[in-house]
């Protein structure tokens, strides 16, 4: 038996050794491999990304090109980008204007004969025409007011016609009065159609 | 095992302790895969995988740059069509800026609405400018002028009406009037007091960017086109 064991302990150190000598071959194997894997990765990424930007600088001098053709049109542009934004301001504009004159038609058609106006105050904020005046009767007065809301006179433009005070004065023998007559919603503005057709 | 037993002399020389580890079997049997290992993980958590963040990023620059070209060219075709019709850019243009100008030109705006509140015979006794404002937009400035008259009831209604009326836009952002009877005379003089707006879009900044949406034959714009016939040259 002891001579059995001296025999088989050579072949278990060959063994051992041919087993370790795999193992580092395999460990060799396994870190070139990852290495030549992570160079070959990384070159074909780097020319690829190399590749693109070349691409992408040939794209930014087209660009370039394209711009320096733009800007021989300066002139033609400024006129043009011009035109487009007068234009839109022209819209603009008209669509928001209030038409004071609509305001002074209305409150001279509601006006009765025997009956001033001495004072019209209209701001374009304010949905509120505040209209001063003094008649000899108390009667134009109320005929005034009436008008004001009356569909064929002032009514095409206020909705509301309220005195806010009658003074009587006695030296003139006539009544000072103040209206505040609400304007109807837009009531001032003009259609751009009907802006065509004035 | 003997290389490490003898570190101190080979071939005559000496070796330090750094090459006598290089030179042990388990450096040259583990060393170059413990480094090829570690160094190939560099090269991809270092090189290949920023570079490749940088790929998407240039793949979209790529296309972004592309579109750009195409909205530049389609500008370039669209500006010569426009240099083919310069006479009547100019002449649209002169129609416009007359409404609204490309500078403030505030003399020229003071002159104007002298000359309609003559064209009506009212007596101007406050005609002054009281400065610019831009509106929320940002396109149109405004032009502020205080303005003050004398005249009769149907000469102010002449005077407003010309005004919603004239070449240069005019709006009235307030009006407030008064009238008073001369005693002796009978006479009736309305003191009118107003504010007027007037506008103005600058002169556009030219950007290569900026894309052209106008047309000529736009519906829209032959209808401002046409709105501008109906107002009165002062």
């Amino acid at each position: 038996m002891v001579d059995k064991k001296e025999i088989e302990l050579i072949p278990k150190e060959i063994e051992a050794a041919k087993a370790r000598e795999s193992l580092v071959r395999n460990f060799r194997r396994i870190g070139i491999g990852f290495f030549l894997f992570s160079l070959l990765a990384f070159g074909g990424i780097f020319a690829f990304s190399w590749s693109l930007s070349t691409k992408f600088s040939e794209l930014e001098q087209d660009a370039a090109t394209e711009e320096a053709q733009i800007a021989q049109f300066a002139e033609i542009e400024s006129k043009v980008l011009g035109l487009t934004n007068k234009s839109s301001a022209l819209r603009q504009i008209l669509t928001n204007r209030d038409y004071f004159s609509i305001a002074l038609a209305a409150v001279s058609d509601s006006r009765p004969s025997n009956l001033r106006v001495t004072g019209i105050t209209a701001q374009t904020d304010k949905n509120v025409v505040t209209i001063n005046g003094e008649t000899v009767s108390y009667v134009n007065l109320a005929a005034f007011l009436q008008n004001l809301l009356d569909p064929e006179k002032g009514g095409v433009l206020f909705t509301d016609a309220v005195l806010n005070s009658v003074n009587l004065n006695s030296a003139k023998g006539t009544a000072e009065f103040v209206i505040e007559a609400t304007i109807k919603r837009d009531g001032l503005k003009v259609s751009l159609t009907e802006e065509g057709q004035q | 095992m003997v290389a490490t037993s003898l570190p101190e002399q080979n071939s005559g020389r000496t070796r330090t302790p750094f090459a006598s580890f290089l030179a042990s079997s388990e450096v040259r049997t583990w060393g170059m895969p413990i480094l090829l290992i570690p160094a190939g993980l560099l090269l991809i958590v270092l090189g290949a995988i920023p570079t490749w963040g940088k790929i998407q990023q240039l793949q979209t620059d790529i296309t972004d740059e592309r579109d750009r070209i195409e909205a530049l060219k389609e500008k370039n075709r669209k500006l010569l069509d426009f240099s083919d019709q310069s006479a009547e850019i100019d002449k649209q243009f002169d129609a416009f800026d007359q409404a609204i100008a490309s500078e403030s030109k505030v003399p020229e705006l003071l002159t104007q609405v002298q000359k309609i509140s003559s064209n009506c015979s009212t007596e101007v006794t406050t005609l002054q400018f009281s400065g610019e404002t831009q509106t929320t937009g940002g396109k149109i400035q405004e032009v502020r002028l205080q303005y003050a008259s004398e005249s009769s009831s149907s000469q102010l209604v002449c005077l407003i009406s010309a005004i919603e009326k004239a070449s240069r836009l005019i709006d009235l952002e307030s009006l407030r009037y008064s009238s008073n009877v001369n005693e002796d005379s009978g006479v009736e003089t309305i003191t009118a007091q107003a504010i007027l707006l007037s506008y103005y879009t600058p002169t556009p900044v030219l950007l290569p960017d900026n894309p052209i949406t106008f047309s000529l034959s736009d519906s829209q714009f032959l209808q401002n086109a046409e709105l501008l016939k109906d107002f009165k040259v002062y």
